[in-house]
């Protein structure tokens, strides 16, 4: 213990630039290691759509056909069928992403909540039954699209597996984007209108920041602003007298998107006995842009690559600085390794003092960012074990390097011919 | 005996140095190395502090043989037999004088009383060698001759047996190279024995026996 504070002692600037090259050097495995976290984060969602199909259903309900399907008693049933046969198939996967603006009831908050915000306009408020409603924006989602996304929650639970059907009176799941924290927590109760029907809702779970989802109309679709619901397929076919809220919900659930591996003529093979069975042929099979989704993940690639190359690149300068500061101190203490290689010292145990010096200094080094990672990032754990079997590696491999080094080195100084003088 | 040398034969790179070296000391006699430079004096010494190893032949100090003993065995002979003192005897810097003789304590674990005792030493010796009233000094301040004696106090501080000493007053004064002579006396009257390779005819005149170092061996100067 002497020794190592008389070996401090001697070049306390070395030390203290060596110090904050490894606590550098640290911090570097550290942001290296969040950075590559979620830029896997980023890049499974789009890897998932990676080789596939993905074509968008749309109805052909227009210029006087919509009328004309509508005025049979049966349409509504025949739309439910269509929609829950296509959902019901297992030869693609059916995914639901919708993009609808709802009402809250008494929500005077800011106007960056408004489905058309990004368009300078501000909060629509309407009166509905005495209360003052506020048109924000909105999405609402099947289960497919939990899986095809990778959307973590800051708190709360995920909707339960029979919030995707319609109950008449039931409170209906909510999920919120992060920027609605701080306005509703989980729990909380709130009144919404959903194509004008009213319905009571309950938050369920809040969204981490910037969770994304594919839509039709844009391959990454920031939530933080939305209010996400569960798209709620109906059990029974619904009867032609409801309102517009069947009516649309009916749109919505067909007008999904299938993600397959089947070539056009092939869906088209399979989507045959499903318009068959359900008597409904007013449909196209749209070939979705794939180009943005593919640009997406080779965009995420691409900046993976870059982070590893940008994080290899200043790691090896920096390991580059810190065994130079070592060789630097060991030259400096050339005098302290003679005093002790008379005073009863072998080499290696003085080769050994450098080792321990580097251990020890990554060691305390280490903790800075570590220290760091527990205030700035909720539940740290995984990080931190990651990052700890990092630096033990990178740790093992330098006392390697810094072996080889001072052993190189030492031989160079051959410090018992430079006591004969 | 306290030093045997038996038949030890040194070769660097392939180059003969000295071999047949044979030499034994008892306690507390001083003998002298001498020949001309590069002959191996400080090599030989080396050999007997187990800094280096013979290429052939036998070293026992205070009955201990070097033969076989590996770096680290050597070392911890060294550090508890042999004081060793160099040609200018390096220095740590920014540490005072007290502290450098102190150095080959700390390599050891020691109880406070050997400590205490290992302090005492360091006092008296320090006043024989005329440096204790520089104990409180750092050593960048301490002439060139101040800091050998330091040197020599620091050879000395574990009390060893045997005390290897390198050219010890080749950059001191005449009044210093004095000191240290009589310093050398004075620790062999207690039984020390001390062996020191050296150009000077002063300390050599001084010493018990002389020898010089040749490729063949040792030859007794009378």
């Amino acid at each position: 213990m002497k020794v190592r504070k008389l070996l401090f002692k001697q070049t306390p600037y070395l030390n203290v630039l060596s110090g904050v090259a490894a606590i550098l050097f640290c911090s570097l495995i550290l942001a290296f290691i969040i950075n590559l976290q979620k830029s896997n984060i980023e890049t499974t969602a789009p890897d998932q759509f990676k080789e596939k199909n993905v074509y968008q259903i749309s109805d052909k309900l227009y210029n006087g056909q919509e009328k004309l399907f509508f005025s049979n008693p049966d349409s509504f049933s025949i739309l439910h069928q269509f929609g829950q046969k296509l959902r019901q198939s297992n030869k693609y996967d059916y995914y639901n992403a919708v993009w609808q603006p709802i009402e809250l009831a008494d929500f005077k908050i800011d106007p960056q909540f408004g489905p058309y915000y990004e368009f300078g306009k501000g909060l629509q408020i309407r009166e509905f039954e005495g209360k003052p409603y506020a048109t924000v924006a909105s999405f609402q989602i099947n289960a497919k699209v939990f899986e095809y996304n990778n959307i973590g929650l800051q708190e709360g639970h995920f909707f339960p597996s029979d919030a995707y059907f319609f109950e008449e009176d039931a409170d209906i799941p909510i999920l919120l984007g992060a920027a609605y924290k701080g306005i509703y927590q989980v729990g909380d109760h709130l009144e919404l209108l959903h194509y004008t029907r009213h319905f009571n809702g309950v938050v369920t779970g809040i969204l981490k920041p910037q969770q994304r989802i594919f839509t039709m109309n844009n391959p990454e679709a920031v939530l933080d602003r939305s209010v996400i619901l569960p798209v709620r397929y109906f059990k029974e076919p619904p009867k032609n007298t409801e309102g517009i809220f069947v009516k649309a919900s009916l749109y919505s659930h067909m007008n999904g998107t299938i993600i397959t591996n089947l070539s056009p003529m092939e869906l088209r093979d399979v989507l045959k006995p499903i318009n068959v069975e359900s008597n409904f042929e007013a449909y196209h099979i749209i070939g979705a842009e794939s180009l943005p989704i593919l640009a997406l993940s080779k965009m995420t690639d691409t900046n993976r690559l870059l982070l590893f190359i940008a994080s290899l690149t200043t790691g090896f300068m920096l390991a580059g600085l810190y065994l130079w500061t070592l060789s630097l101190l060991v030259k400096r203490n050339i005098p302290v390794y003679m005093v002790l290689l008379i005073s009863g010292a072998t080499m290696d145990s003085i080769q050994m003092l450098s080792s321990r010096r580097l251990m020890l200094t990554i060691g305390i080094a280490s903790l800075f960012p570590a220290a760091l990672l527990m205030i700035i990032v909720e539940n740290p754990l995984y990080f931190l074990i990651t990052y700890y079997v990092v630096v033990v590696i990178v740790v093992l491999l330098l006392a390697g390097m810094v072996k080889l080094m001072t052993k190189k080195l030492f031989r160079r100084l051959d410090l018992v011919q430079q006591l004969k003088g | 005996m306290r030093l045997v040398l038996e038949n030890v034969k040194k070769e660097y790179k392939d180059t003969l140095l000295f071999q047949n070296v044979q030499l034994r000391v008892p306690p507390g006699e001083m003998v002298a190395l001498q020949g001309r430079s590069g002959v191996g004096k400080s090599t030989l010494l080396n050999l007997i502090a187990g800094l280096e190893k013979p290429t052939s032949g036998e070293i026992q100090v205070n009955g201990i043989s070097l033969s076989g003993k590996s770096m680290h065995e050597l070392s911890s002979i060294r550090g508890q037999e042999i004081g060793y003192i160099a040609q200018n005897s390096p220095m740590i810097p920014k540490l005072t004088a007290l502290e450098n003789a102190k150095v080959p304590l700390w390599l050891v674990k020691q109880t406070p009383d050997e400590e205490a005792a290992a302090v005492q030493r360091l006092l008296q010796f320090g006043d024989l060698l005329g440096v204790a009233h520089l104990f409180e000094k750092r050593i960048e301040k301490l002439s060139g001759g101040e800091a050998q004696r330091i040197g020599i106090l620091r050879a000395l501080v574990r009390n060893p047996g045997l005390i290897v000493a390198d050219e010890p007053t080749s950059a001191l004064d005449d009044e210093s190279a004095e000191q240290v002579i009589a310093s050398f006396h004075h620790i062999r009257s207690q039984g020390v024995t001390i062996i020191v390779a050296t150009h000077s005819a002063q300390i050599a005149a001084k010493c018990d026996k002389r020898y010089r170092i040749t490729p063949s061996g040792l030859v007794s100067i009378p």
